[in-house]
């Protein structure tokens, strides 16, 4: 992939989860951005306008929810596509985020290479 | 008179000079020692944001490729900060990963520097870093003969924090003798939490292979002791009822209907009573039935909770004439217990005593609405 291969941004707080992510982001050829929390998360998806916004659920200063509430009322955001990670057995954030028409969700503790297929998956 | 007065007068400005010296030289301490260990925690920052950022590509890069561990022992060049900075990041990683990829970073841990590291922080002279070194035996859950020895002896220690960390850790033993030292040793202190006992317990349960007859043997022989105070025993009857050691089954029963004083205390009678209702063992219903004459609240509670969980007509029956002319107010988990066991409520309301009708009417109306909150 080059300079047109898609743009990833991660919205997440925990340092383990964006160096994992990012590390496989590359070396898959993704080009990718990171925000640690909610509000800047936010105002990335509006700048950068990412193929691919990876988002967790517990941020600081906007939670995952909102943002994608807020990414599918924006007419230039709404065709984004979303992966959220959620905690294990939060069987009520998975149903909030399809009620919210998430993409695709990703269990934590997850497997990269899992990540990497729905990725592809959305982006297919 | 006057000479006298001036003395007096340049003594006191003497003093004032040397009160305000002083103060000034501890102001200046103080301000020099804030300044230095902020300075301090900056470098260290700096060291630990150099070292995150150093580590997490290398074993990401191991995660990958399938590198074998001993190779990553050439990043290290042996300063202590390396190490504990390598440790975070392996654990954070292990937390967010799954399966196969968690099993394989958890590996890294095992890496002599890492391992042999520990070992030394065992013999600290602080107390905090050798509780941290337990933490990580207690995380890898693997302990040799070297560390099982220093971690038996740091089981009695006086600092509890340190006591506990160090049972937790020798609870990775594979052998049953040193997870049965820990339990023990622990259990004997008067002052342990019941949080930390519950999770010593918990963890006591060996995860890799059958050693359920043996644990069970062991925690008879802690429960029966005399040196284990009774809130200690009271807890261990019910965490191992609730675990599910249905080895201790009988000798739980024994004790409830035993005359002993030990076991008649109010704290272990109602562990006693409540194991019946985890073993579900209505053997003891006959018994339970007869205690539910006695006046003292805390015992009924748990008693007509049991009755109520094994259900049947002889135990639904006590529980209805107890609820009817008691003069005194009912605890209102009794009462609930004692309408779920299956009566009308309407003829229970009747016959209730007013004190407990109040209690009952709103029970009722409570229980009326129940499936539709369950909905």
């Amino acid at each position: 992939m080059g300079s047109d291969s898609p743009l990833v941004l991660l919205v997440e707080d925990e340092l383990a989860v964006s160096k994992l992510v990012e590390f496989k982001m590359k070396r898959e050829g993704f080009k990718f951005e990171h925000r640690a929390n909610g509000k800047e998360g936010y105002e990335a998806v509006g700048e950068l306008k990412p193929d691919v916004v990876i988002l967790d659920v517990m941020l600081p200063s906007m939670n995952g929810f909102e943002i994608l509430r807020r990414i599918r009322e924006d007419d230039d955001t709404k065709e984004t596509k979303v992966i959220m990670l959620t905690s294990k057995n939060r069987v009520n954030d998975i149903k909030t985020g399809f009620d919210l028409k998430v993409d695709e969700y990703l269990e934590k503790p997850f497997r990269p290479d899992e990540l990497i297929l729905r990725l592809h998956k959305v982006l297919s | 008179m006057l000479a006298f007065l001036q003395t007096q007068h340049e003594i006191s400005i003497q003093i004032l000079w040397l009160t305000f010296l002083i103060l000034l030289v501890f102001t200046l301490v103080l301000l020099l020692g804030s300044m230095y260990m902020r300075w301090r925690h900056r470098v260290i920052d700096r060291k630990v944001e150099h070292y995150t950022s150093y580590f997490y590509p290398i074993v990401l890069e191991y995660l990958e490729t399938g590198g074998k561990e001993d190779e990553m022992l050439k990043h290290f060049t042996g300063k202590k900060i390396e190490y504990a900075v390598f440790e975070k990041v392996v654990i954070d990683l292990v937390n967010q990963l799954q399966g196969e990829d968690a099993n394989k970073i958890r590996q890294l841990l095992f890496i002599d520097p890492i391992f042999e590291h520990h070992v030394k922080q065992l013999d600290s002279r602080s107390d905090i870093a050798k509780v941290k070194a337990c933490n990580y035996f207690s995380y890898i859950r693997l302990v040799n003969f070297k560390v099982i020895q220093k971690l038996r002896h740091m089981v009695r220690a006086e600092n509890r924090l340190l006591a506990f960390s160090a049972a937790s850790a020798l609870m990775g033993s594979r052998k049953i003798e040193h997870r049965e030292y820990a339990l023990f040793t622990l259990a004997k202190r008067k002052r342990i939490t019941e949080m930390a006992l519950l999770e010593l317990l918990f963890k006591f349960q060996y995860q890799h292979d059958d050693q359920r007859d043996a644990e069970a043997k062991s925690l008879r022989k802690i429960i029966l002791s005399a040196d284990v105070p009774s809130d200690n025993v009271a807890l261990l009857i019910l965490g191992a009822s609730e675990i599910g050691y249905f080895q201790l089954r009988e000798l739980f029963y024994k004790l409830l209907i035993s005359k002993e004083r030990k076991w008649n205390i109010s704290v272990i009678k109602v562990a006693l009573i409540r194991a019946q209702g985890y073993f579900f063992n209505d053997e003891a219903a006959p018994y339970l039935r007869k205690m539910m004459d006695s006046r003292k609240i805390k015992v009924l509670k748990p008693t007509a909770e049991v009755l109520s969980t094994f259900g049947g007509e002889e135990n639904d029956q006590v529980l209805f004439e107890k609820i009817q002319g008691r003069n005194e107010d009912l605890d209102f988990t009794i009462m609930s217990a004692m309408v779920r066991s299956g009566y009308d409520m309407k003829t229970i309301t009747e016959n209730a005593n007013t004190k407990n009708k109040a209690y009952l009417d709103t029970l009722v109306e409570i229980l009326r609405h129940e499936p539709e909150m369950n909905q």
